[in-house]
């Protein structure tokens, strides 16, 4: 138990003291997200799934009526 | 009467994983208290891993040794703070400074608080690096890491010190005030095994030599008594070239 906190003190000091791994730690992931986001978003939009879809509203509500103005966002 | 070894080797060998040959080929040696013993080879010839199961780092493939009369095979854990090993690489933290990492190599043997503090600025003052105290190792000379290096394997004064190769690609000073501490040390009781390229610096320092090549010890004994016994031969590093051979090593 003695010898954790020198190495846990020595592991802090080389970490912080690691500018370009720091970096590497930290934006590499940032990046990552932020391109994962704007590739998947691509392919999520960019496809028409060209489904046909009949809507019945036999309920004549107002859900009903948001489901049918809203149908363009999810087909 | 003789006094017990310190440390004492009995048909040792060690097989590398994926190895045709053997590293070690059945060592036996005895080291006494207090010697100064020399570990002499070319290159790969087992010294750097005859070391390493003397400290623990690796294991025997088989045979046994012996240290401070505490067998291996017994599965004792060796007494890592009555040992002390100068690497032959720099082994520091190149992130750390001067002062950081010699006090982080006191704290794994066991050092503590204000003494280590003492004792590693006393040490510093002794090599002449009070002035590089707070200077990251990256940013060292090789003269100061090798230094800084020396420190890390004595601060905790062992009673073995190992020492693999510590003059490699050092100047002629900082040689010289190598020798005359590990001497100074020798003096005052601690068993120093040493190896070296050198074979002046064998000559000079140590109190026997034994000769290593392919694994096997092939002459053994004090290097004046050996030289002597040799006609042919004026002093070790002749009788070197005569044991072992011109042709290069790995």
């Amino acid at each position: 138990m003695k010898k954790y906190f020198p190495i846990i003190k020595k592991e802090f000091l080389q970490l912080v003291r690691d500018i370009p791994g720091l970096s590497i730690l930290f934006l590499m992931p940032a990046l990552m997200l932020i391109l994962i986001t704007l590739t998947q978003e691509k392919v999520l939009t960019g496809i028409e799934s060209g489904l046909n879809v009949i809507l019945v509203d036999n309920d004549s509500s107002m859900l009903g009526d948001s489901i049918y103005k809203a149908r363009t966002l999810f087909i | 009467m003789k006094p017990d070894p310190i440390i004492s080797s009995i048909n040792l060998r060690k097989r590398y994983k994926g190895s045709s040959e053997e590293a070690l080929k059945g060592i036996n040696l005895n080291i006494q208290p207090s010697e100064f013993f020399g570990l002499l080879g070319p290159n790969s010839a087992g010294k750097t891993t005859l070391l390493s199961i003397i400290c623990g780092l690796i294991s025997a493939s088989s045979g046994d040794i012996k240290i401070f009369g505490e067998s291996i095979r017994n599965n004792h854990p060796i007494p890592k703070e009555l040992i002390g090993l100068v690497p032959q690489e720099i082994a520091l933290y190149p992130t750390l400074t001067v002062f950081e990492n010699i006090i982080f190599f006191g704290q794994m043997y066991g050092l503590t608080g204000k003494p280590l503090r003492i004792k590693a600025d006393e040490f510093m003052e002794k090599f002449n690096l009070s002035e590089h105290r707070n200077k990251l190792i990256s940013r060292c000379s090789g003269g100061i890491k090798r230094r800084v290096n020396l420190i890390c394997g004595i601060l905790h004064n062992p009673s073995l010190l190992l020492l693999d190769e510590p003059t490699l690609g050092v100047d002629s000073q900082l040689r010289t005030m190598i020798f005359e501490y590990l001497e100074e040390l020798n003096k005052k009781g601690t068993t120093i095994i040493f190896t070296t390229h050198y074979m002046r610096e064998a000559e000079l320092l140590c109190s026997r030599v034994s000769f290593i090549d392919h694994g096997e010890i092939i002459l053994e004994g004090n290097p004046a008594e050996l030289v002597a016994a040799q006609k042919a031969c004026q002093d070790l590093g002749q009788l070197f070239l005569n044991l072992t051979g011109r042709e290069l090593r790995d």
